[in-house]
């Protein structure tokens, strides 16, 4: 089965799975933790693995953002969504632009990150990139402990052109690894014609004492944040728990 | 007709899929309907379409039931379920065992009929299959008036070897025709593998004059209940329909 497509030959399909307005939310918790860190001001943001930036639009009106994403068909989604962004291509684990911010962000793409060598490479980036006190902020879907297995989630959505319905299906085949896996099903109905297309994904799964090591690894002073909600939530336990860290 | 995967090669599957407690409370339904217009007493009934026969697991105390299905493999799951219950194959639009019942029931198979000739044909086999006073009872998932698009339904199961994700995607591509779509991916999980599997299912969507017309056609008088026993939201219909 082939991987990653949404990132790629289904970008176009890609605000209708994640649409800007799911992000309110939040980023208004992130950026309350942005104000309580760095105070007033209009303060520099990086943002790694920004993707379709559904998540950066709610940033860009307060502060000055570069955006940094693995795929050029997200840059140019995200590009479009937020024109005043400065957009890069680079892999969040190897990159090196020179610069310092006041914060980096990294939303979900955490989650692509597969072993601790591509985690605490990645938390290196955003430590070289950071003015002292400065900050990252990440939040994987998952972390060991609160993995839900076989959990379904999906939603439907229609633009003029297309009706999609959407299916994310997580697992972990393999519990003695450090990944587990998203399997994706796109129904697509165009023009009277329905198709169905899959995706798979692996994603990183390491216990809360890994991520905080390995922030602390890098050079950070961590918090490790959880917000607290029920288990009727309509994202279940996904991105439940947040990792502050300071330089 | 050929046969949708699930009642064919993923049968196996179908214990996964629900279970009798999801029929528990539309049965009683029935059931309440049966003895309000047949009275007390041990009727003879035939249920047809019944698939793994968790709906009839719930008149085999209080009934002598019967059972039919198209697939022989649907049989053999619900004559598993319902042990020493009679089982026949047969479609339900030309099947004729030369015997007749109380009631016919058919559940949510009615909505395989994808024609109003298919609707009628089986409406005629009831009636052949019916006692003179005789009632049948259907419930179709849909009538074209309350059909809502983009219904999605999943569910988990698992028997500790095999566990099984069913998604439903229930769509109309075309709403000038008289059918509507039903996806189904079943994710089957067994020995560290993940299997992943794709049924589409044509089901009959028609409205409620057209129920009614074909119903009265062919020798019927017809008379409908709602309910709202359905945990996805979904008004319910029962047709009750006595031979004339």
């Amino acid at each position: 089965m082939k991987s990653n497509r949404l990132y790629d030959e289904f970008a176009h399909l890609y605000y209708l799975i994640d649409p800007p307005a799911d992000h309110a939310g939040e980023a208004a918790r992130w950026k309350a933790v942005l104000r309580e860190k760095l105070g007033k001001g209009r303060h520099n943001i990086l943002d790694l693995g920004s993707g379709g930036g559904s998540h950066l639009s709610h940033f860009v009106d307060e502060f000055d953002a570069v955006a940094v994403d693995l795929s050029p068909e997200m840059i140019k989604l995200s590009s479009t969504l937020n024109p005043s962004v400065e957009h890069l291509q680079g892999d969040m684990r190897t990159l090196r632009l020179g610069r310092k911010f006041d914060a980096v962000l990294i939303h979900d793409a955490i989650g692509y990150m597969l072993n601790e060598d591509d985690l605490l490479s990645t938390f290196k980036t955003a430590f070289e990139h950071l003015n002292y006190g400065g900050l990252i902020i990440t939040t994987p879907d998952y972390v060991k402990e609160n993995f839900q297995d076989a959990r379904v989630a999906h939603h439907t959505a229609l633009d003029v052109k297309t009706t999609l319905a959407y299916f994310e299906y997580v697992y972990d085949l393999d519990r003695a690894d450090t990944t587990f896996e998203m399997l994706m099903l796109y129904v697509i109905r165009e023009d009277g014609k329905m198709r169905t297309e899959r995706d798979m994904h692996t994603l990183g799964l390491f216990p809360l004492e890994r991520w905080t090591k390995l922030m602390r690894t890098a050079g950070f002073e961590v918090e490790a944040v959880k917000e607290e909600r029920g288990i009727n939530h309509p994202d279940g336990h996904a991105g439940e728990w947040m990792f502050v860290g300071v330089k | 007709m050929k046969l949708n995967r699930l009642y064919d090669e993923f049968a196996y599957l179908y214990p996964l899929i629900s279970g009798p407690e999801a029929y528990a409370d539309e049965a009683q339904l029935w059931k309440n309907v049966l003895c309000e217009k047949l009275g007390p007493g041990r009727h003879t009934m035939i249920e047809m379409g019944v698939g793994g026969g968790f709906n009839l697991s719930h008149f085999i105390q209080d009934f002598d039931a019967t059972g039919s299905d198209l697939s022989e493999k649907m049989v053999n799951v619900s004559q598993k379920f319902n042990p020493g219950i009679p089982h026949v194959v047969g479609d339900m639009r030309t099947m004729r065992i030369g015997k007749q019942f109380k009631a016919v029931l058919i559940h949510d198979a009615i909505c395989y009929m994808l024609t109003e000739d298919d609707l009628r044909q089986t409406f005629v086999t009831a009636h052949e299959h019916l006692e003179p006073g005789g009632f049948l009872l259907t419930a179709p998932d849909y009538f074209k008036e309350t059909f809502t698009d983009g219904m999605v339904r999943h569910n988990t199961m698992s028997d500790g070897t095999t566990t099984l994700t069913h998604l439903e995607y229930e769509y109309d591509l075309d709403p000038n025709d008289t059918v509507n779509e039903m996806l189904i991916h079943y994710l089957i999980r067994k020995d560290g593998k993940l299997r992943v599997e794709r049924d589409l299912h044509v089901l009959g969507l028609f409205s409620v004059e057209t129920w009614h017309r074909l119903l009265t056609e062919t020798g019927f008088d017809v008379e409908q209940r709602q309910h709202s026993l359905y945990n996805d939201g979904r008004v319910g219909w029962l047709l009750i329909a006595q031979k004339k």
